[in-house]
């Protein structure tokens, strides 16, 4: 259903990815680990490789949780935009087929943050 | 010659009614242009019952008497240094969120009903939104006043108007009343009159007016009372232009829910932060978020929306989310605000044992299991001298621009998300409710003004990280921002309640 106004009405949103200058922006969740309480937004290149985008942004972001040291790559279970996806670590964002606003998130089966309660 | 004195129905239905003209120099459609294009049909406006039933100058003359009681009041609570007998500095986080987020929708509120009060061809409606624009224009000026003793002692107060077009949290307020204001007529007051006014008010009224009483502020609760009136007779007319509404035509109802489905979802979402603020911010507690959404819309919320069935009215959409999530959202913004305070212009804090204890006795297992591992976290980090803030913006949602704290109701550890494609483009939302408003309307949503987004798009003073958008914002940490026992706000407590710390220390005190 379209929006009921009182004349024309069409203007473009504000988050386009022109406004970027060539980045695009990223959301980011670390499930069942709930310390930082939302998911994180990055603004990057996006032919950045996933992997170093992990070691070099998100990591850091989260260096004050015990559990840090027990990621391991090999066990994630990721999602793009809430659905099952398979990245390839070393291959960019745009070759993953990850674009501006995308959202992904990861899990890794075991990791159930401080105590098992989701943080 | 003597002069008969109209009798007060009459002198109102004079002043009122008798003052209204069907123009003719004009087409009535061209006078008054924007309240046919929602759709909604009124077929005699003669029918509107006027809920207010007051004449301007008895307007006047009432509310001079309570403003002279009012600022009596204000005036002797600062001449006595009232600001000292408040249960402790912390109370006051409440009090800037109040004047940073919404004062300001009072102001907002004054201007959206003076817009409509010119829009709608009844006259009726048309007085009865001019005296609440009134209202509402008062209210902004008294809680100011009241507030502004505050303003001489404690930090985050003075630059309210600076903040309200810069600061986060305050875009949630900011973009809640646009929404409303830039609908047609006809939305606007079911938004704010009826969804907003009288279903949900009283859980923003009655904590924030009990919650200055218990906690010492003598200055807010006298305007609480003072606007206490003004809000019942809101109330009615939120009910009346409902009613009116539907009773004028069948098409209106799906409109009608529509509106009423949207503006519950969006006010609720709104009442998150007063929640916060019964959960946390008050070191005195009045009752819990959980038992106030009991009480307030599980009781009669649900009453009301019995009675407008007969309309054919159901119970808004998701108001079943909303009562499964009452266990765990105060905790959860909670956090947000203490990690994120470096960025606010109050204080956040670690709850006290006392307050543990209480939201255990109040939350039970939800908040022992959940909640209580994340504070005690929080905690040995503090004792390690290793307090913890977040240094990364936040995911927003495009709708209710509340930061996605929220988790999926049958999984408190799964953080919840949704997501829709709009003209090629991704948007992401908190919540069913707020993906649904977007779908309804995305040329609208698109717009949204996200402030993680902008701060990435350059618009915030060119800051890329938290600490440059909060010098931006004019935040100092230990002035207005960062954690409340590092605060100019708690030495100046110490120093003038020689040294002695007034942070109640166990729950008993706190009962009413
Ligand atoms: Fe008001
Ligand atoms: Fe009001
Ligand atoms: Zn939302």
């Amino acid at each position: 259903m379209g929006m009921v106004t009182i004349g024309a009405y069409d203007f473009p949103p504000a988050d386009r990815i022109e406004n970027y200058g060539g980045d695009i922006n990223l959301y980011c969740c670390w499930e069942h680990h709930l310390l930082v309480p939302c998911p994180a937004a990055y603004r990057l290149p996006p032919d950045i490789t996933l992997r170093d985008f992990l070691e070099q942004m998100f990591k850091p972001d989260h260096d004050h949780h015990p559990e840090m040291k027990l990621l391991d790559y090999a066990k994630l279970r990721w999602t793009l935009d809430s659905k099952p996806w398979q990245p390839a670590l070393d291959k960019s964002l745009r070759d993953n087929g990850v674009t501006h606003m995308s959202y992904l998130s990861f899990y890794q089966p075991g990791l159930d943050g401080i105590a098992g309660s989701g943080v | 010659m003597a002069v008969k004195k109209a009798s007060l129905k009459e002198k109102y239905r004079l002043m009122t009614r008798g003052l209204d003209w069907e123009t003719t120099y004009q087409p009535m459609d061209k006078v008054f242009p924007y309240d046919k294009y929602e759709g909604i049909k009124i077929k005699d406006w003669d029918k509107w019952e006027d809920p207010f039933r007051l004449t301007m100058d008895a307007y006047w003359k009432y509310q001079a008497e309570k403003e002279r009681k009012l600022y009596a009041i204000l005036d002797s609570f600062s001449q006595n240094n009232g600001q000292l007998n408040l249960s402790d500095a912390r109370y006051l986080t409440a009090i800037k969120l109040w004047m940073q987020g919404i004062t300001p929708l009072e102001y907002a509120a004054h201007r959206g009903f003076s817009h409509v009060g010119r829009q709608f061809r009844g006259a009726g409606a048309r007085v009865a939104c001019q005296m609440q624009a009134l209202d509402e224009l008062r209210h902004a000026q008294t809680q100011m006043h009241a507030f502004s003793h505050y303003n001489k002692y404690f930090s985050g107060f003075h630059q309210a108007n600076h903040m309200r077009d810069r600061a986060w949290y305050l875009s949630i307020p900011k973009s809640f009343f646009e929404d409303a204001m830039t609908a047609g007529p006809f939305e606007f007051v079911t938004s704010i009159s009826f969804a907003f006014e009288y279903v949900l008010t009283n859980l923003l009224f009655m904590p924030f007016v009990s919650g200055a009483a218990y906690n010492g502020d003598v200055a807010t609760t006298t305007f609480g009372f003072s606007a206490q009136s003004d809000e019942s007779r809101h109330m009615t007319l939120g009910l009346e232009v409902v009613k009116f509404v539907l009773e004028q035509h069948e098409d209106n109802v799906p409109i009608m829910q529509r509106y009423i489905d949207k503006w519950f979802w969006r006010g609720y979402r709104l009442l998150a932060l007063v929640g916060t603020m019964m959960d946390y911010m008050l070191p005195k507690k009045v009752m819990s978020w959980a038992e106030a959404w009991g009480v307030y819309w599980e009781e009669n919320g649900l009453a009301l929306f019995n009675d407008l069935s007969r309309y054919g009215i159901r119970l808004p959409k998701y108001h079943e989310i909303a009562t499964k999530e009452k266990l765990h959202i105060t905790h959860q913004a909670w956090m947000v605000f203490y990690t994120a305070c470096p960025a606010t212009a109050f204080h956040a804090w670690l709850p006290q044992p006392y307050e543990m204890d209480w939201l255990s006795e109040k939350y039970g297992e939800t908040f022992d299991r959940f909640y209580r591992p994340r504070f005690e976290k929080f905690g040995d980090l503090e004792k390690a001298g290793k307090r913890f803030y977040t240094n990364r913006l936040p995911l927003v949602c495009q709708t209710c621009q509340i930061p996605d704290f929220f988790t999926e109701v049958d999984n408190p550890m799964k953080q919840a998300v949704r997501h829709s494609e709009w003209r090629g483009m991704k948007f992401n939302f908190c919540s069913d409710g707020c993906k649904d408003i977007f779908v309804n309307e995305p040329e609208k949503f698109c717009q949204a003004y996200i402030p993680p987004q902008q701060i990435y798009q350059g618009n915030a003073g060119g800051a890329r990280t938290l600490a440059e958008y909060a010098a931006w914002l004019r935040c100092g940490m230990g002035t207005e921002s960062g954690d409340y026992y590092s605060s100019d706000d708690y030495a100046n407590w110490l120093k003038w309640h020689g040294e002695r710390d007034t942070t109640p220390s166990s729950s008993a005190a706190a009962q009413p």
